[in-house]
């Protein structure tokens, strides 16, 4: 294996350094996650309301700090998870590797890092400042595919196949090609079978059995339209 | 290098679309593997994005992407794979979206990364984000297997296995687009050490 110029390597290590995200950028995209999600993502992350945190008298310094004290004494146990992860992540708080030979190919590491964070050009961006941020741009096409899909699943636990089919065709209007076409399609089966289990509807439910037999969305097709494992 | 558990989501998650009149608890339920899965790899999952070549201005919307796309296909993940090799692949994914976009796009001329290099200064902070944005501009000049084999093994640190596992390559192949890759780098820089020896400046 060639060994690494010693300046790539150089290179290679400031950048592990500086490529690391903050706490703020953690906390911000689960922010916004929590909105297009739900369903207790923001809870299990131990997320907090913007009003209540702004009101609380405990700023996230002070979480930090105690999670990282906690961390110390091996008492991890009971923190928010989203706390939890970010002892490690502390930017750019890895000991600065003494050079590490590129000779051979690095086995990994397993680099206890050191809870001191140093100073960073984001560190100090305000975690639940809205400007400019994921949660108040225009939504990416990926989160408009999800949006549409999120309102077939509404309407379909609503009992309203026909409103989740009217969401789906829109979908697949915009998004024929869709990072979610999958998970389209197998929505409009199951609304179509709620709707009545109608030939057309199995026979279509059966292909798509076919061709993705592993998938944990061939489960919900089969329950939706009364298939059994036979149709796998 | 953040250590990431070996464990897997159980293949039997939660339906993405339960019946009619199922109740919440399957959504619910997937909401909390989600939350399990960004504490555990959102760190791995930025880096990763930051590193595939999305702006950094941009990277909450390519990180948030990838933990949608997870969210909606939990049920198809058969466990056959480690999480962090089925969220690399997602990474890849979505980083390819969000390049396309950017072509159409303008850059924003607010991006830190867009503004013109200042010279090194004393600090060494500011020298260390000058390397690391210049390792970028050499990655962004790699082949994408080449730049997703050197990111993994040369920058997360993985072993050979382990990123020939998250890539679904054979050693040899790993091996030979880590060999590559690592060459591709070393003449670059050695084209922009030969640019600014002649008083050039390295960044385009």
């Amino acid at each position: 294996m060639e060994p690494l110029d010693p300046e790539l390597q150089s290179l290679v290590a400031a950048e592990r350094r500086e490529v690391e995200p903050t706490l703020a950028e953690r906390e911000r995209v689960a922010r916004s996650l929590a909105r297009r999600v739900g369903g207790g993502f923001g809870a299990a992350l131990g997320l907090v309301s913007t009003k209540a945190a702004a009101s609380s008298s405990i700023g996230l310094a002070l979480k930090v700090s105690l999670v990282l004290l906690l961390a110390g004494t091996a008492a991890l146990v009971g923190v928010p998870r989203l706390m939890q992860r970010e002892v490690p992540l502390a930017p750019a708080s890895r000991p600065v590797p003494p050079a590490p030979s590129h000779a051979a190919l690095p086995a990994p590491p397993e680099a206890a890092p050191t809870p001191t964070p140093e100073p960073s050009a984001r560190t100090n961006d305000a975690p639940s400042a809205p400007k400019g941020s994921a949660a108040t741009r225009a939504l990416s096409p990926l989160a408009e595919e999800a949006k549409l899909l999120k309102q077939a699943q509404q309407a379909l636990r609503a009992g309203q196949p026909q409103a989740a089919l009217t969401a789906l065709a829109e979908h697949q209007r915009r998004f024929p090609q869709g990072q979610l076409a999958l998970e389209r399609n197998a929505a409009r089966l199951t609304a179509l079978c709620t709707l009545g289990r109608t030939p057309r509807a199995l026979s279509e439910a059966q292909v798509f059995l076919q061709q993705h037999p592993q998938s944990g969305l061939s489960q919900q097709v089969r329950a939706s339209c009364g298939l059994g494992p036979e149709n796998r | 290098m953040t250590s990431v558990p070996s464990q897997h989501f159980s293949p039997q998650a939660p339906a993405l679309l339960p019946n009619a009149g199922t109740p919440q608890p399957a959504q619910g339920a997937r909401a909390e593997q989600l939350a399990e899965l960004y504490a555990e790899h959102f760190a791995f999952v930025w880096r990763s994005a930051k590193r595939l070549g999305v702006p950094l201005s941009a990277v909450d919307d390519a990180v948030q992407d990838v933990f949608l796309v997870a969210f909606h296909k939990l049920p198809e993940f058969e466990g056959r794979s480690s999480l962090r090799s089925w969220l690399f692949g997602i990474t890849r994914k979505v980083v390819r979206g969000h390049r396309a976009n950017r072509v159409s796009a303008p850059r924003d001329a607010t991006d830190p990364e867009a503004l013109p290099s200042q010279d090194a200064g004393p600090l060494r902070a500011a020298e260390q984000a000058q390397s690391a944005r210049l390792l970028q501009q050499l990655l962004d000049e790699l082949e994408e297997d080449r730049r997703a084999a050197f990111i993994l093994v040369d920058l997360e640190e993985l072993s050979v296995p382990e990123a020939a596992e998250v890539l679904g390559v054979n050693l040899n192949t790993l091996y030979s687009r880590v060999r590559a890759a690592r060459q591709d780098l070393g003449k670059s820089l050695s084209r922009l050490r030969a640019r600014s020896e002649r008083g050039e400046p390295w960044n385009r």
